[in-house]
């Protein structure tokens, strides 16, 4: 039963499903989730210059709130917009020198995204964003030694974030030749 | 000519009208006073005012309300008219159709039968071991007459709870996919928000086109 459903769901020239996956019509569930977290996304908007904190609760209700699917078989829509919800949410949370807080967010992510991809490599670019915020806030308070350590997980990260996205140009320039 | 500080002006007035009778004294000053209290209503004494209410709101001592309360129970007038108009609204040849179509009654098996026979099969001679019973064939034609129709309905029916879980066994449904074909561009051209508005509207227009597809239509 499951190699058939692996013949059937997946086609083996479709680099946009993985093994593990077995595909599912576009569905009103997928689309109340979606049309859930554009709402979120747009109150944020509104609410992130003024109210930042409020932004927060906003962003994190798509995180936290309902999902379609069963929890270990989400629809790829649904990972990718938690993992690209979760970077801005930590964006927003290093903002507010929240710094832990961000930083589990993104790893939290991370597991959604697990192949080479715009979100992934998203995840690790806001990482080092978080740590250059970091970095900055621990020279204000004259911590040298932690500012060194945040600087060098920055680096870290954004290197990180090219190799991800690097190897996306490269393969969608592959695809486009073919 | 006369203007408004004159009494008489009212009564003149209504001579130019063309009406020839002028108005008695007694019913103008009754008139003039009406018009004054309209434009410029005194406030009532308060006694007076629940006294009024009182009258309004009592039809046990104000008769003519009785016949204007909506809520008061019908007088037998009223009753024999009720009666009447049911028995004009029964004897209608439409509502009795629809009576009929809404909540049909039980066809008599011999007419039932009849009916069936003359549409379904040509007619035919009844085997001498069961006159009076469906010949098998009749059941054949309808069984699977009431299987098309089953067919038919699960077919054309769009499902309650949404499209098939798996959606493999119609073709050309849009499938559940990585948005990652949606950005050839960076992620450093478009926010948080702009990206989900591109995710949204593009499955958005998917999920109508699978509604479509699960109602039959092209």
């Amino acid at each position: 039963m499951l190699l058939v459903s692996l013949d059937v769901g997946c086609d083996r020239q479709d680099r946009d499903c993985t093994p593990t996956e077995t595909r599912a019509a576009v569905d009103p569930a997928l689309m109340s989730f979606l049309s859930r977290a554009r709402a979120a996304h747009h109150l944020a908007d509104n609410q992130e210059q003024s109210q930042p904190a409020q932004a927060l609760e906003t962003l994190r209700s798509v995180l936290s709130g309902p999902r379609p699917g069963s929890p270990n078989h989400l629809a790829p829509e649904v990972r990718e917009v938690l993992a690209d919800t979760s970077a801005r949410v930590a964006d927003v949370e290093s903002q507010l020198e929240q710094f832990e807080n961000a930083t589990q967010t993104l790893f939290g992510a991370l597991p959604w995204v697990p192949d080479a991809s715009y979100y992934r490599g998203h995840l690790f670019e806001v990482l080092g964003l978080v740590e250059e915020r970091r970095t900055r806030a621990l020279e204000r308070q004259g911590n040298v030694k932690e500012a060194a350590t945040a600087r060098d997980r920055a680096m870290a990260a954004f290197e990180e974030s090219m190799r991800i996205q690097a190897d996306v140009i490269r393969t969608s320039s592959a695809d486009a030749g073919k | 000519m006369t203007s408004r500080s004159n009494p008489d002006w009212l009564a003149e007035l209504i001579a130019k009208e063309g009406d020839a009778k002028l108005i008695e004294a007694q019913e103008r000053d009754s008139l003039l006073t009406a018009i004054g209290s309209a434009a410029s209503p005194e406030v009532l004494d308060p006694h007076r005012h629940a006294q009024i209410l009182k009258a309004a709101l009592s039809p046990s001592e104000n008769s003519a309300l009785i016949d204007d309360d909506p809520l008061a129970p019908p007088c037998t007038n009223e009753v024999i008219a009720a009666a009447a108009t049911r028995k004009n609204i029964e004897a209608d040849p439409l509502v009795s159709l629809l009576r009929a179509a809404y909540v049909p009654s039980e066809l008599a098996p011999d007419l039932a039968r009849s009916i069936l026979s003359s549409t379904l099969t040509s007619p035919r001679p009844l085997t001498h071991h069961n006159s009076k019973a469906p010949s098998a064939n009749f059941w054949g034609v309808l069984a699977v007459a009431a299987a098309a129709a089953l067919w038919v309905a699960h077919a054309t029916q769009p499902r309650l709870d949404g499209l098939s879980p798996t959606g493999q066994s119609l073709p050309n449904l849009a499938q559940s996919r990585t948005t990652r074909s949606l950005f050839s561009n960076s992620f450093a051209y478009s926010s948080a928000s702009e990206r989900i508005d591109r995710i949204a509207q593009v499955r958005q227009r998917e999920l109508r086109n699978n509604r479509y597809l699960m109602w039959g239509l092209p």
